[in-house]
Formats: C-alpha cells, structure tokens, sequence
C-alpha cells in the first residue's frame, strides 16, 4: 500500500533534496516543443478533445490547451502527446 | 507516427461516437490500450487507431463509456491471415510453387561425359538410360554413383577408368579410354630384323632385305633373320628390312584347377524398401523390410532430398535385398583336366602377340593334391619372331672401308 505523504511535506522535501517535483508528488509535467509538440506526463484523464482544445484533468486543476488543428498522438496511462499549432496553455479552477 | 510493433500484432482504424468519446480513451488508456493518431471527426465522434488484444475488454469499455465503435480499416498481419484463408486459390498457388520447385531442384538437369569419342559417348549415354540417369529424370531413382561405375566398366572394355560424379543437379562422367598406339606408317631407316626369342624357323615372308636364314633352322635370341643390306659388298645399300618371320616356339605352363569350387548366382527376386531418413529417425514408406530370402545381397542407396542450393537434413533410402543361391560345383579329373588345358592356351593367348597360333599342347604331368588338380602342360606355337634392330650406318661405312683396305 502507497504510503500518502501530505502534499506540504512532498513540496518541501523537494525542495531540499533537489529532486524534481513530479516525480515526488503526482503534479504533471508539461513539456512544449516549439509551438508544434506538447507532452504532459501524470495527467489523470481526458475531459474534452476537439480540434481547437484539449482540456486534462491533473492533481491541480484542469490543464486547457488551445491551438488549431489537434491530433492525438500515443496515449498511454500516465502520458499524453500532442500536435498541431499550440496558441495558449492555461489552468482552469483548483 | 509510425507503428511497425503494432503491424505485427494487428491494429485497427476506428471512429468512437458517442456523448463523451473522451471518457472511452480515457478509460482504455487506464487499461492498456494504445491510441494514437487520434482526430475529432465532429462533436460526437473520433477517429483514431488502437491495437486490440481482448475484444471482449473493448466491449466492456464502450458498455460504460456509452460509447460506440466503427471499424473503418484493419490492418496488420492477423487481418491479412485471416482474408488470406479465405482465399484458397492463393494458398493453393504457393503450396504448389514450392512443390514445383521441391520436385525441379531434385531433378537431373544435365548429364556430362568427357574424355570419350562420340561413338563411345553414345553407348555410355545408352547404358545410363537403362540405368534411370537422364536428364530430366528424378535424383531419387538414379542408382548409386559406386554402382553406376561399376555398370559402366563391366560393359565398356574400351575404357581404361570411369569415373561418375554428381555436383549438384549435374552427372559428370568421366572417361579414360584405352588409347591404340597409332599405326607408324613413318618410312623406317635402315634395319636388321632379328629373332626376338630362340625358335625353329617355320616360315618366312620377306618383303623387303635379304633373308639370312631357310625353314627348320633353329635360332636363338638376337640372332640376325633378315638382314637390311643389300647389293655387293662393295658398294652396299642399306634398306629397312620388313617381313614376317614365323617361328615355332615352345611354352611350359602350370594350372591350378580345384576340383570343389562355390559360386553363386542370383535368382532374379528381388524386396525393395523405401524409407525416408530424417536424421537419426527412419520412417518406411514403402515395401517389407522382412524379406523371405535365406541367402540375399543388400545394395543401400542413399539420395539427399535437396531443396535449390541446399542438402536437407532428410534423405530417400532405398534398399534393395536380391535373393542368391550358392553352389558348389564338382568336377571329375577329366573334366577338370579340360578345363585346365582351355585355362592355360587362354593364358598364353594373351601374352602372345595377335597372329600367334598355338599348334599343339600335351599335358606332361597330373598331380591331385588337396582338391586341387595340378596340371603341368606344354605348348608349340607358331608365333611372329621378327624384331626390328636399327644399322649404325657409320659405322658399317668403316666396317666396309676397313675391309676394302684389308682387301687391297
């Protein structure tokens, strides 16, 4: 059985071990490749997908992403690639 | 992005409609399913590609998701499998190729003889078509290459070596063929012709020279019979003497004749049994392997099944039992003394030159000794004693200078 640490003990022991948040705690990572590519790892499930928006749920929030012309690439579990012209990336509620 | 993993296992090209297609990825992503290339067709539908392992699973998912399914493509090799069964003919066809091709690689494609003359090819060509070698013909019903020299050499006495040999496809027959010493028709010089064993001179005839001896004189070896110098002693000349000199000669021979002899025959029955060796495993095809013969020869022959350039691991057996009966053969003394006076002129027959001629033969002493008849018998022949001996011309020239001195 996973072991649930509060979340303000996660953020500071990654503070002071320098170890990257997301692999401590299940915050996503979002990773943008010029306009063109974006990755988002510890996602927890797709809300909505269309050409012009794509909307994650994530630990903190709604991820909403915005653009022209999506497609979907792999989609496994914890991973989601995307393509297509990426205009605007924003959080949504808490 | 493409997905050469997922060719192997089979992926389709789906449209997802429903309320919340979103919810159904969502849902497969958490229970293992791979999407990609996912596009949103309209508001309620999605076009994507995704592997399939469980169909079942699928079902499920779409239950709870609300959503449904249309299989727009498949791809990957199990849906190519699956239409190819339907589709007999081509199954027939490659099935049959490799047939054709199983057959034709196993197939005599050419059979080469070297080293004989066109008459003696033909007849070669002629026996290795009683013995199943043609071109054209199966590798499995051609005999051994052992066998097929021994057949050849048994039947053709013009031929000093054969050898058979297979490279792949081929027959390669190679002959050695008994070459004749050419007639020398080249003029000869000047020569003697002399006695090449001691004889009782029985008749003479004298082309060219001048005979130096009559009928009934005995020579001995060496001795000069017809000389090659002709004309006065003064001014001889000297020709090549030719001719024939038949002499009577005489021969002592001795023949061992046993009395008991075995030899055996076979009776024309014959059991074959085809197998088919696969390694160390042998699987009979055809025919008994128990043969009903008390006495048999057992000839094995071995074929490797090939397949284009290779040997398989698999080989045609066959082997034949051939059912022989042994006798033994008795004579009485007479009979064995017949035979052993056909026995000795046989002999000499073949160490005499052609032309000989044997006049008379007596047996001088019998002796049974064991079984065995020892014969000791005595030949007159008349045989060519003719042997050609070269003149040193210069130094007859001085012979003759010296006696025309001594002379004067």
């Amino acid at each position: 059985m996973k072991r649930k640490w509060p979340a303000g003990f996660k953020k500071w022991f990654a503070d002071v071990s320098d170890i990257p948040e997301d692999i401590i705690s299940d915050v996503p990572r979002i990773t943008l490749i010029g306009r063109s590519r974006l990755s988002v790892e510890n996602h927890k499930g797709i809300i909505a997908f269309s050409e012009n928006e794509l909307i994650l749920s994530t630990q903190l929030g709604n991820l909403k992403v915005t653009g022209e012309s999506f497609v979907l690439g792999t989609i496994i579990e914890k991973e989601i690639d995307l393509e297509g012209v990426i205009t605007g990336i924003s959080f949504i509620g808490s | 992005m493409r997905h050469w993993t997922g060719q192997a296992g089979g992926y389709l090209k789906a449209e997802i409609t429903g309320n919340a297609p979103e919810k159904f990825l969502t849902l497969c992503a958490a229970s293992d399913i791979r999407f990609w290339q996912v596009k949103r067709k309209n508001k309620n539908t999605l076009i994507c590609f995704l592997t399939i392992k469980r169909p079942d699973q699928l079902k499920a998912l779409l239950r709870e998701s609300g959503c449904t399914i249309r299989i727009v493509n498949k791809k990957g090799f199990p849906f190519y499998w699956r239409k190819l069964k339907t589709r007999s003919g081509i199954i027939f066809g490659l099935f049959f190729f490799i047939a054709v091709l199983f057959i034709l690689s196993n197939m005599v494609w050419a059979v080469q003889v070297s080293g004989a003359d066109p008459k003696l090819e033909d007849e070669i060509r002629s026996i290795l078509v009683k013995e199943h070698l043609y071109v054209g013909t199966l590798n499995f019903f051609v005999p051994d290459s052992g066998q097929l020299e021994s057949r050849l050499s048994s039947q053709l006495n013009t031929v000093t070596w054969i050898g058979v040999s297979q490279e792949g496809t081929t027959y390669k027959v190679d002959v050695v063929q008994k070459k004749y010493p050419k007639q020398d028709d080249k003029p000869t010089g000047p020569r003697n012709l002399v006695a090449a064993k001691q004889a009782i001179i029985h008749s003479l005839f004298v082309e060219t020279g001048q005979p130096v001896v009559e009928s009934n004189q005995y020579v001995k070896k060496g001795q000069v019979l017809v000389l090659g110098k002709i004309g006065t002693d003064e001014s001889p000349q000297f020709v090549s003497a030719n001719g024939k000199v038949i002499g009577e000669t005489w021969y002592q021979s001795q023949t061992v004749i046993p009395l008991k002899s075995r030899y055996s025959f076979y009776t024309g029955k014959s059991s074959t049994v085809h197998r088919l060796q696969i390694g160390p495993v042998s699987i009979p095809l055809w025919g008994l392997s128990q043969h009903p013969y008390r006495q048999f020869d057992k000839e094995i022959v071995r074929k490797p099944i090939r397949f284009l350039l290779w040997d398989l691991p698999v080989s045609y057996v066959r082997t034949q039992f051939r059912e022989k009966n042994v006798s033994i053969r008795t004579l009485t003394q007479k009979e064995a003394l017949e035979e052993a006076g056909k026995a000795s002129e046989q002999k000499l027959m073949g160490s005499l030159p052609a032309e000989s001629e044997i006049v008379s033969s007596s047996v001088e002493s019998e002796k049974l000794e064991k079984g065995k008849l020892t014969v000791l018998s005595r030949e007159i022949v008349y045989e060519n004693i003719a042997q050609p001996q070269v003149i040193d011309l210069s130094r007859e020239k001085k012979k003759s200078v010296s006696k025309q001195k001594a002379g004067r």
